[in-house]
């Protein structure tokens, strides 16, 4: 068990159902893709450690809502408490991408007063020979809301890794510079954790003395 | 944080704040302070295993923690005077301040920050944060041991209940605490402050408070919330331990908590530690019941609960609201009819948990399981909790069998390595690898491991039946009839658990058989008491159901569902 990490960042998964939120996020943790996956009910939860400069571990907890509209109130209570998302379509389904705006304009109002670092996700872009939304597009529509724009895979494991890394930095980046602050009452960001608490308050005992000398 | 703070100790407190969080206040470090003091304050006396701190380190932190929120005040008053003697008054009078826990004296320091004759700095956020107090402790539970000391909870209520009260008085508490504070006020008060362990009562473990338990249970031995901050805290009690026991010590430590930045000393600390762990890997595998829970999402789960309860229960007071005369007062019995169900029903399935299920099979319970969640008419499938409940039943089985002819074999530390890299990636794969040869440790690491997981499921299975019952069901089935169900549900559940727990307990003593007690008691002990707090998860997390169900009622009595 890895225990140690800078810092964790949960992370809200969200998008129209059977766009593969679950299975992207899956791909993600378990390395493994899913041929059937079960409508996901209400949330679920993930969660993977992610190395984003040696040494500088991030925990990722992943909030994986459900896609359908009878759960959307449910899912809705949790936009507050995320710092960073991926907003998921799918390439091969326009409604999907139509979509977006609303699922923007929910968070909005929803994640009041914190803000959450988003990312448009393409998803199945193994299927390029049915695609309905161009690239261009959808890079147009994330441009337009100030996010990033990326393709991925959850079957071909395609950019799956680097659609949560560069996330993950850009989020970094905002805490880093302070743009982003932990706040008590608020799960979005939390810092790092020691496992023995107990020893390092020794250790501290010690280095007391030693600097009082 | 305002300049009149600045006082010997503020003045530290700044600076270390602003480095790690800025947005950090001087409230919330008063928040943290008093809830350490709960916490260690139970801890000191009652502790069985001796590795956790010093006793000197505990009371150092009472009395830090009762004496922080005064030196504002006397602040103000001494402003930025370097006088030895005048801070020596103003710890005198902390520890004049120390009558702690329990005693209702305890509730003026705690108040302290709320005395508007007290010109505490910053007023930004107030006790606003008492909500998220308990969230965060929930979260932060994530990361530390489960040595849950029962106490610690009743203590935590009654810590609650005086801080409800504050907050309830004071505004602008965020959204979700609003609706929490009324619950948990009421809650706080109906609490037994010597009650029993697992007893839950009925409305023991609505809103905060079950997170709050529940996560100060868990938190236990480690205290306190996120890592370098907490480290920090224990690090200026510790120095006020310092000074206290060592009266020639007081002026230097003033100069010095001027000149050196404890959170630097900390990151050295922090660094050491990290090294240490990379090379004892083993030792700080030890079960970590907490940290194992967190990891099978049981925390996160139990947080999506709560968040679920708590907007349901908003619901059902502002559909309340929304009523008058007759109607309302039908409701009214219906939802006490509900409710009655959970109290009543809950008692009689503790007294039951000693006859049944003690030799249950894992295939029995998930049959049960799986009717059970049937005729609670929603679509919830029991898959993710029999799978674990049958990993749990099947390693001590399987080892059962072997252990007793080579009870004594120690396995070299290079296989135990190398199993402990394997579980992090398939418990499952490793554990048929290693059939038979476990030492004492693998047996309770594992079972701390699979009793972790077994309640994660448990929790997630619940919260998975409330989500359904908001909004997935086909079929409706009467509220009254569902919490007759859902209290079966728990009952096996917890019944379930508990006996693995006695099934991993027993399997610990043949093991360990040849071992001398001081090394197989600390292990047996805490093995029965995270068996304890794993029912508790459970049954708390069964009360968050209450206002779902009450919720579902109205939806479908009411028709016009409150939004």
């Amino acid at each position: 068990m890895e225990a140690i990490w800078l810092y964790q960042f949960r992370l809200i998964v969200i998008g129209d159902s059977t766009v593969g939120k679950s299975c992207l996020i899956r791909r993600f943790t378990e390395g493994r893709f899913a041929q059937v996956s079960d409508p996901t009910v209400g949330v679920d939860f993930f969660s993977r450690l992610v190395e984003i400069e040696p040494g500088k571990r991030i925990k990722l907890q992943i909030w994986d809502t459900a896609g359908q509209e009878r759960f959307r109130s449910i899912t809705r209570a949790y936009y507050r408490n995320s710092v960073g998302g991926l907003l998921l379509f799918d390439i091969t389904n326009r409604r999907s991408f139509q979509n977006v705006h609303e699922w923007l304009e929910e968070t909005k109002v929803h994640v009041q007063p914190y803000q959450i670092v988003f990312v448009l996700v393409g998803h199945k872009c193994d299927l390029d020979t049915q695609r309905q939304v161009t690239r261009h597009e959808a890079e147009k529509l994330a441009a337009a809301y100030g996010m990033k724009y990326i393709e991925t895979s959850a079957r071909d494991a395609i950019n799956v890794e680097k659609a949560f890394t560069d996330l993950t930095r850009d989020i970094y980046e905002l805490v880093k510079r302070g743009e982003i602050t932990i706040q008590e009452g608020w799960e979005g960001v939390k810092s790092g954790f020691v496992p023995n608490v107990v020893h390092s308050s020794e250790e501290v005992v010690k280095s007391e003395r030693r600097c009082l000398c | 944080m305002s300049d009149d703070a600045s006082d010997t100790i503020a003045t530290t407190d700044r600076e270390e704040i602003t480095k790690i969080s800025s947005s950090d206040s001087l409230p919330e470090d008063a928040e943290v302070h008093s809830d350490s003091a709960t916490v260690s304050n139970q801890l000191a006396p009652g502790e069985p295993r001796g590795d956790v701190r010093e006793d000197a380190a505990d009371q150092g932190a009472e009395t830090a923690a009762a004496g922080h929120p005064q030196q504002p005040k006397d602040a103000g008053t001494t402003e930025t005077s370097l006088n030895g003697e005048v801070t020596e008054d103003t710890l005198a009078e902390c520890v004049d301040s120390v009558s702690l826990e329990g005693e209702p004296g305890s509730e003026i320091p705690l108040k302290e920050p709320n005395d508007p004759a007290v010109d505490s700095p910053p007023q930004g956020r107030g006790w606003a944060g008492w909500g998220s107090w308990g969230k965060s402790l929930l979260s932060s539970a994530s990361a530390t041991v489960g040595h849950g000391l029962t106490a610690v909870k009743e203590k935590a209520g009654a810590t609650l209940r005086i801080h409800s009260v504050n907050s309830g008085s004071s505004e602008g508490a965020q959204p979700e605490t609003k609706n929490g504070v009324p619950a948990v006020a009421d809650v706080a008060a109906d609490q037994d402050p010597t009650g029993s362990p697992p007893a839950s009562p009925a409305s023991g473990s609505r809103g905060m408070l079950s997170a709050l338990t529940n996560a100060v249970q868990s938190t236990g031995k480690s205290v306190l919330t996120g890592g370098l901050d907490a480290l920090e805290f224990i690090g200026k009690k510790t120095m006020n331990v310092l000074a206290e026991s060592d009266p020639g010590f007081k002026r230097t430590k003033t100069l010095m908590e001027r000149t050196v930045s404890l959170s630097q000393m900390l990151r050295e600390a922090k660094e050491k530690e990290k090294q240490r762990l990379a090379q004892q890997l083993t030792v700080e595998r030890t079960a970590h019941y907490g940290m194992l829970f967190d990891e099978y999402q049981g925390l996160s789960h139990l947080e999506a609960l709560e968040i679920l309860s708590n907007e349901s229960e908003s619901k059902v007071q502002s559909f309340l609201v929304s009523l008058d005369g007759e109607k309302l007062e039908l409701l009214k019995n219906d939802l006490i009819s509900i409710k009655d169900i959970f109290a009543a029903k809950e008692l009689e399935s503790e007294e039951n948990q000693e006859q049944q299920g003690l030799e249950e099979k894992g295939e029995e319970f998930a049959s049960m399981l799986t009717e059970l969640l049937f005729e609670l008419h929603v679509a919830a499938t029991p898959d993710k909790l029999n799978k674990a409940m049958k990993k749990a039943h099947d390693w001590v089985e399987e080892d059962q069998t072997t252990v007793s002819v080579d009870v004594t074999k120690e396995s070299e530390e290079e296989t135990k390595k190398e199993e402990k890299e394997e579980k992090a990636e398939d418990p499952q794969e490793s554990k048929k690898e290693e059939k038979g040869t476990k030492t004492v440790e693998e047996v309770y690491m594992l079972s701390i491991e699979s009793l972790a997981e077994v309640t994660a499921r448990c929790i997630e299975q619940l919260h998975k039946v409330a989500e359904l019952i908001l909004h997935g069901q086909e079929e409706e089935k009467p509220a009254q009839d569902q919490a007759k169900v859902l209290i079966k549900l728990t009952t096996a559940m917890c019944n379930e658990v508990a006996s693995l727990s006695k099934k991993f307990t027993k399997f610990l003593t043949t093991v360990g058989s040849k071992k001398k007690a001081e090394v197989l008691n600390p292990m047996i002990n805490s093995m029965l008491l995270e068996g304890c707090n794993s029912t508790t998860y459970i049954q708390d997390a069964f009360q968050l159901l209450l206002p779902v169900l009450q919720v579902s009622h109205i939806q479908t009595n009411c028709q016009t569902p409150a939004s």
